[in-house]
């Protein structure tokens, strides 16, 4: 492989996971190396041992995510998954939700839940977005 | 890094998933320690030559 300045094993690993080929990486070399219907490659030492069939798996790591306040104490946890509705969605929950216990009538009932599934709704269709 | 298994070997892994980082790979890297690697990673299968 050109600019490649160590000899490797080039691991060729499909869809499933599985390893497909193992094929040698040259130092400098013109020579090209190819395989069909790769969705990872892996590249680590020569004579690595590794083998057709052999399985990638992704080891399970525990990420967490902390929020904190403006002095750097933790506020609060995240382990992924969790639901965050904003500030106004919130108050409007609330509102509804103290209406519904101090009335007890079906139509604030039905108005707090109403509010609380089409807010899951709009948050389960819409595009996540990063910053 | 990723930590990985393949077959019965384990690595850390770094990740190249984009393309600069696809085709800057291992270029210039002059040692490998024996439990390291690159994972290059492909959105769907595809027929590689390089």
């Amino acid at each position: 492989m050109k600019d490649t300045k160590i000899p490797l094993d080039i691991i060729f690993i499909d869809e499933n996971l599985k390893v497909i080929s193992v094929k040698q990486g040259v130092p400098e070399s013109e020579e090209l190396i190819s395989e069909d219907n790769v969705q990872y490659v892996l590249e680590v030492n020569l004579n690595s041992g590794i083998k057709p069939n052999d399985e990638l798996d992704f080891e399970k790591t525990e990420k967490e995510m902390y929020m904190l306040d403006s002095k750097g104490n933790v506020q609060m946890t995240l382990q992924g998954g969790e639901r965050i509705f904003s500030r106004s969605s919130t108050k409007v929950l609330i509102k509804k939700a103290k209406k519904a216990a101090s009335l007890q009538t079906d139509s604030s009932y039905k108005s707090l839940g109403k509010y609380a599934i089409n807010e899951i709704n709009a948050q389960d269709n819409r595009d996540p977005e990063y910053v | 890094m990723e930590k990985i298994k393949i077959g019965e070997k384990e690595y850390k892994v770094s990740i190249a998933s984009t393309d600069k980082q696809k085709e800057k790979g291992l270029q210039n890297v002059t040692e490998l320690p024996e439990d390291e690697g690159m994972l290059f990673v492909f959105d769907e299968p595809e027929n590689i030559d390089f």
